[in-house]
């Protein structure tokens, strides 16, 4: 009964539901009109501008961090209002992004290029409202999560391109961060066990049910949601999009298993070990997989490479190089080593990290109000 | 004695929340913890439910030694915290659901429970409204249902009234009384003391961590020297005539500001019959007089020299 609510009560967070599961159904769907039937290298990107306006919505905040992604769809530049008004005139660029409150587009009329802009706008904003109404929605939580979550996704993608051409590899890249973003899906739920944490977290900390009890419950709920959701990101992409996955489709949700699992109990474990209210927990989750970004070769690919000889165990097992390369090496990679060697370590790092929660969340008896 | 606090001691860093406070609860009463902000009353609280570490004292509760783990002591212990605590993705049955559940395993028993808990704050019919869709009052009942589904022997309210409207308010006061009625020891905390004079069968005054002054209403207002305050209109009035009130019987301090009179008296027979004559004899023409006894205001205001409210 209370693992129904578990998963109700995550399922309806839409921050949540919009980056594990709408956000890579959205860019899929981008991705595909963009290059529905043409291989590589015949696209030229089509020039815009992307103007910020004040008081981003959770839409355009979502647009903006999938720039990077759509590089091969639109080469993009930040511009004022009126210089990308005079470009637009001067038909250097084909359309104009406004990032505000909604996400607007304008372009001159007619032309392939504009269609296809129009298409990505209406997808981007389509998609979104019927995928639980994402757009609309009651702001607060979702500005502050979107806030705590900004960089990530480009970061990913550009590590990732670094690795590999995006255009093969770009539904694996997708699925990889829908798993990454269980680390909040981890976060968010062990604050409900932990009176300093959330005042839920109080009333359930004063009940007789012990709290080992209630995290292996949310273990269980959160990585089943996960899972959930990579599959149907996955299903989505095969039969709607008609992506081809080929005869490694039980690895590939294997991966996602593993993955998602993994980035659940990486987020359980940060919220359990640090101290603090749920909003400095969203904010150390943030440092930290910046940190991780960073080591991974985010910023530049060298530094990846330094860390991998400096310290190496670090980049053996910095999640999201651990993630990522195990989506891409299925991709890519003839034979499976990377893959069942990063599939065992992920494994190993779920379970010491979820022995670890649980112990310091049953060891720690009084709150620290 | 259901619960027992002796002693109790609790810093935050370089603030002193509890010093050294002693309560005891009898079985079936409504307790009152009247403070202003920030005196300590939840922090009191908080200690008693071993949510916090505490520096010193003892704590019992159904004559046994409370601690986090001490699940057969929780189980008959409901608390309704300052703060609403529910789930905002959850209907409000599904809230109280989920927290009885923590409380009643049985499926059959809980599903009574719930539906009871939903009537008794009065919100069956927006039992399918998640928490963002109610109203500030109804808010609050719901956190009222969570805290009070499972049946709990003692009960805890921790300023359950703040910031809603009078109607909600009254609601919840005749609720408590019910609750009480039915057999359920509460510790009502509030600084409101029209609250506690109406509900409270004995009232603990706390300020700045501690246990000024304990007993039923009565008791308290009889602690303390005033026991009538009269006031009255007066459009002119020597100060000879003014030294002469003092010195009537029972009289103990006269105040004239503007036209107002207020003379306090100690306890005592024919008070106001002595106070009338006097200003006829006088030939004091008066105006609107009233007669109070001590509210529980002034029985602050004596022992800790400060008004109840901020
Ligand atoms: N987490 C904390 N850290 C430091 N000081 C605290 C903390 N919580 C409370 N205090 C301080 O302890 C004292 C008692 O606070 P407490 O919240 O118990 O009072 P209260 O009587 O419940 O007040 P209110 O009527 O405002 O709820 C106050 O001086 C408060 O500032
Ligand atoms: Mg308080």
């Amino acid at each position: 009964m209370r693992f129904k609510y578990n998963l109700k009560s995550v399922t309806r967070t839409k921050s949540l539901m919009f980056w594990g599961m709408a956000f890579p159904v959205i860019m899929g769907i981008i991705f595909n009109v963009a290059f529905g039937g043409l291989s590589s290298g015949e696209f030229n990107p089509i020039p815009v501008a992307v103007v910020i306006m004040d008081d981003m919505a959770m839409i355009s905040t979502a647009f903006y961090e999938a720039l990077p992604m759509l590089s091969e769809v639109m080469a993009a530049t930040v511009t004022g209002y009126e210089y990308a008004a005079e470009l637009l005139f001067e038909r250097e660029i084909a359309g104009i992004f406004l990032l505000g409150y909604e996400l607007e587009l304008v372009v001159n009329s007619g032309g392939v290029d504009a269609s296809i802009l129009e298409t990505v706008a209406n997808e981007f904003s389509m998609t979104a409202i019927t995928l639980g109404n994402i757009v609309n929605i009651d702001p607060h939580g979702i500005i502050a999560a979107v806030e705590a979550m900004q960089g990530y996704t480009t970061s990913m993608l550009q590590l990732n391109l670094q690795a590999v051409g995006i255009l093969e590899n770009f539904f694996y890249v997708m699925l990889a961060i829908g798993c990454f973003m269980g680390i909040h899906l981890g976060l968010e739920s062990v604050a409900n066990l932990q009176a300093d944490m959330t005042q839920v977290g109080a009333r359930v900390s004063v009940s007789p049910t012990s709290k080992l009890r209630l995290f292996a419950e949310t273990v269980v709920s959160n990585t089943i949601v996960q899972f959930i959701m990579s599959v149907a990101v996955m299903l989505f992409y095969m039969h709607v999009l008609g992506v081809e996955f080929g005869e490694r489709l039980g690895l590939i949700l294997l991966a996602c298993f593993f993955s998602g699992t993994m980035a659940v109990t990486v987020g359980m474990f940060v919220a359990a070990i640090t101290p603090g209210r749920l909003a400095a927990k969203r904010n150390i989750i943030l440092a930290l997989c910046n940190v991780f970004f960073i080591a991974g070769g985010m910023f530049a690919i060298e530094i990846r490479n330094l860390i991998r000889e400096l310290v190496p165990i670090f980049d053996r097992l910095n999640p999201i190089v651990l993630i990522s390369d195990t989506f891409v090496s299925l991709a890519i990679r003839e034979n499976l080593d990377i893959f069942i060697q990063n599939s065992l370590t992920m494994l190993g790092i779920t379970i010491i990290l979820c022995a670890a929660s649980g112990l310091v969340l049953a060891r720690r008896r009084h709150a620290n109000l | 004695m259901l619960v027992k606090i002796d002693n109790l001691v609790k810093r935050y860093k370089d603030v002193l929340a509890v010093d050294h406070f002693s309560m005891e609860i009898r079985e079936g009463e409504i307790l009152g913890l009247l403070g202003p902000n920030g005196s300590g009353k939840t922090t009191t609280i908080n200690c008693l439910l071993s949510l916090l570490k505490y520096d010193k004292g003892d704590i019992t509760i159904f004559g046994q030694q409370m601690s986090p783990t001490r699940y057969d002591i929780k189980k008959d212990i409901g608390v309704v915290m300052q703060n609403v605590a529910v789930f905002d993705e959850l209907t409000a049955y599904e809230n109280v659901d989920y927290f009885c559940s923590l409380y009643i395993k049985d499926a059959a028993t809980r599903k009574k429970y719930v539906e009871e808990a939903l009537k008794f704050v009065a919100i069956e019919e927006h039992a399918k409204k998640v928490p963002p869709k109610l109203s500030g009052g109804l808010l609050r009942r719901l956190n009222i249902a969570c805290g009070i589904a499972h049946k709990p022997k003692l009960i805890i309210f921790d300023e359950p009234t703040v910031a809603i409207d009078p109607q909600s308010r009254d609601y919840i006061l005749e609720g408590i009384q019910n609750l009480n009625k039915n057999g359920a020891t509460i510790i009502y905390t509030s600084h409101y003391m029209e609250e506690v004079e109406q509900l409270c069968s004995r009232i603990i005054i706390m300020d700045k961590g501690k246990a000024l002054a304990q007993g039923t209403k009565d008791e308290l207002k009889r602690m303390i020297k005033t026991g009538e305050t009269i006031k009255m209109q007066v459009l002119d009035i020597s100060q000879a005539q003014l030294d002469g009130l003092k010195e009537l019987k029972h009289v103990f301090a006269v105040d004239y500001v503007g036209e107002d009179l207020t003379i306090r008296l100690t306890q005592g027979k024919h008070n106001l019959a002595r106070v009338l004559e006097y200003l006829n004899n006088e030939n004091i023409t008066y105006g609107r007089v009233a007669s109070e006894l001590p509210t529980l205001n002034d029985v602050f205001l004596e022992i800790t020299g400060k008004g109840l409210r901020d």
